[in-house]
């Protein structure tokens, strides 16, 4: 808004009139800018030559921002400044003073602290103007910018924070585009990264990182494009030594993928550790049940020996006494010869039992491992009087199991199911192995008609240690579980409606027969 | 005329055992009579009647599937003819011999066992089929 030109036509009482007029005018607007805006006061105060100081205007804002009223300011000037917080008062002093000295403009942040003790964070700002009578004029503004300096106070404190996460987890951060070019790098332990953090940076993953590994990257980020995030799980040599690393990535923004990677080396070596013990146990388990089963195993090899050694014989004598013609020769070198491999059977079955082999998943027909635990419980049966029935399903989907691991949950079972059944009367003895495909597993039931599991006892069945035996380890049971949960699978138990129990164990269907 | 040979009956489960016990024994001259389970032999028709059928000794696996070779052992015809026992097993199992022993075994033998430890115990066996039938106090 401009003071009109006044014109020569014009009166001098008519100039100063509309001069009055424009006067009023750009006061209104002033006057309103003043006291419309929020949080905000504008202000004059004028520096006399002796140093002191009045407020000649303070806009309606006075109040909002400083808690004190105009009235009170122009009684009292110093009322404002010794609201300013005790640490800040230096500072706001001297840049009042450097600002007259030099006319140049004040901009200083300083703290408020009213009557009411609330504290405010205010800006003042203003000009310096030299009056005719020597004093100076300070014209200006005071924001109160409390609101936008806690939202920033609460911005600084969150990224703070966010920094102090990131730096107190133990794990490496990236951040890519979403086609793999790194942008950031947070090491934790630079001695563990493929290259300097400095010199990931710009580079896409296929530069960094071997092939095998960079494709799988690229294939996670397809998957954190689509899905949002992504876990991607592999192994790395850095330093000589192979490491385990667990990356989990997450979509940033539209343009970029943030991945943090944790290396999981030492839990995935203690996980080793405990996979190595439970197979140590098991083999324990299995010398032991051998021990269990002495009779039968004898029984086992000592019925192919007395073949071998009485036809043999038998032979001898006839040669002896010249009545070879009498002897069918053939059908007993038959004899002989199965016999031999029978007892070879048995020896192997023995020896692959005994041995302590990494376990090897194999695509098995859980049928043929139970009639494997069928010979091997053979003569157990005979000689404690209880009659198998396998009920096998037929066209049953192959899993992908230990062979002997498998046997020894079946041969476990099948023991304790032979041992429960031994205070029963002989024509009573029934063990019964069932086997059926139930959508994605392969069930298992091992059913005796022996005492059944006292409730009581139930619920501790598979724990280590625990034995209703007299003399049993109580490792048996333990480690079918742990067999059975090593590979993916569920074991549970339950007494029957008439007499007994059945624990039934469950497998996952082999993917590729699925 | 009859053959004078002693008739040795061998009860086994295990047909191939069954056979070359069979045949051991023949070649020992031996008449042999083989059964595959107890039930087989006590269903055997006249096994207890006349002379020619009489057995003068039992070759009896004792773990066998159905009745056991002790539960023959108590069989009221077995013990009434009084039949001698040789038993022969693959499971060496102490309380069982000791029992069936007791009861009147002739021999217990572990399998394997050679021709001459069988050929001893039925002899031994034949020897007490000789023996009078009842014990006379002493």
């Amino acid at each position: 808004m401009q003071a009109r030109e006044s014109t020569p036509s014009q009166t001098p009482e008519q100039t100063l009139h509309e001069l009055y007029e424009s006067l009023q005018q750009r006061e209104e607007f002033l006057h309103t800018i003043g006291n419309k805006l929020p949080q905000a006061m504008f202000f004059q105060v004028v520096h006399s030559h002796d140093g002191s100081y009045r407020f000649t205007y303070v806009s309606e804002g006075v109040e909002e921002v400083t808690g004190l009223s105009a009235e009170r300011l122009f009684e009292d000037p110093d009322a404002l400044p010794s609201l300013l917080v005790e640490e800040d008062r230096p500072r706001f002093w001297a840049a009042i003073t450097n600002s007259l000295k030099s006319r140049s403009p004040l901009d200083e942040v300083c703290r408020l602290q009213w009557a009411d003790g609330s504290l405010h964070w205010c800006h003042f700002r203003s000009g310096v103007r030299p009056l005719d009578d020597g004093s100076v004029a300070c014209e200006g503004i005071v924001l109160d910018i409390t609101a936008q300096k806690c939202a920033e106070d609460a911005l600084t404190e969150s990224r703070n924070r966010n920094q102090a996460i990131l730096s107190a987890l133990p794990d490496l951060m990236f951040l890519m585009t979403t086609d793999g070019t790194y942008l950031d790098v947070q090491p934790r332990d630079s001695e563990r990264l493929l290259v300097a953090p400095e010199d990931f940076i710009g580079r896409h993953v296929s530069e960094v990182l071997p092939p095998e590994l960079a494709h799988q990257f690229t294939a996670s980020f397809e998957r954190v494009l689509a899905n949002g995030g992504d876990l991607l799980e592999y192994t790395l040599t850095v330093g000589g030594a192979p490491r385990h690393y667990e990356a989990r990535m997450v979509r940033c923004g539209t343009e970029e993928i943030l991945a943090i990677v944790r290396d999981t080396t030492d839990s995935k070596l203690a996980q080793l550790e405990v996979e190595r013990s439970h197979l140590e146990l098991a083999h324990v388990s299995r010398v032991s049940s051998l021990g269990e089963i002495t009779a039968s195993l004898a029984h086992e090899l000592n019925q192919p020996l007395t073949v071998i050694l009485s036809n043999a014989q038998a032979a001898q004598r006839s040669l002896a006494l010249n009545k070879l013609h009498e002897v069918d020769l053939t059908e007993l070198l038959d004899d002989i010869v199965e016999a031999d491999k029978r007892a070879g059977d048995v020896i192997r079955r023995l020896r692959s039992w005994l041995e302590r082999d990494l376990p090897l998943r194999q695509p098995l027909a859980l049928n043929d491992v139970i009639r494997d635990v069928e010979h091997m419980i053979r003569s157990e049966l005979i000689l404690r009087h209880v009659r198998l029935t396998l009920e096998l399903a037929d066209g049953l989907p192959d899993v992908s199991a230990d062979r002997v691991l498998l046997q020894q949950v079946i041969l476990n079972l099948a023991v304790n199911a032979i041992e429960a059944m031994q205070h029963r009367p002989i024509a009573e003895r029934q063990l019964v192995v069932r086997t059926s495909a139930t959508g994605q597993e392969v069930l298992t039931s091992v059913r005796d008609c022996g005492t059944g599991i006292r409730p009581e006892h139930m619920s501790r069945l598979f724990d280590a240690f625990f034995s209703t035996k007299p003399g049993g380890l109580g490792i048996g049971l333990r480690i079918c579980a742990s067999i059975v949960r090593g590979h993916q699978g569920r074991i549970w138990a339950a007494n029957n409606g008439d007499a007994g129990a059945t624990i039934r164990f469950t497998l996952p269907v082999l993917e590729s027969n699925a | 005329m009859s053959d004078q040979r002693a008739l040795i009956g061998v009860i086994d489960d295990d047909a191939a055992v069954l056979r070359a016990l069979s045949r051991l024994l023949t070649a020992c001259n031996y008449r042999v009579r083989a059964f595959g389970s107890v039930e087989a032999f006590l269903l055997e028709p006249g096994w207890d009647a006349g002379k020619d059928h009489h057995l003068d000794c039992l070759v009896v696996d004792v773990h066998m599937l159905g009745l056991s070779g002790l539960e023959l052992q108590a069989e009221p015809s077995v013990i009434q003819h009084n039949v001698p026992i040789v038993f022969v097993t693959g499971a060496g199992d102490p309380s069982l011999r000791d029992r069936a022993m007791a009861d009147g075994a002739v021999e217990f033998l572990q399998k394997p066992f050679t021709d001459e430890q069988l050929i001893r115990a039925i002899d031994r066996a034949l020897d007490r089929g000789r023996e009078p039938q009842v014990k006379l106090p002493n």
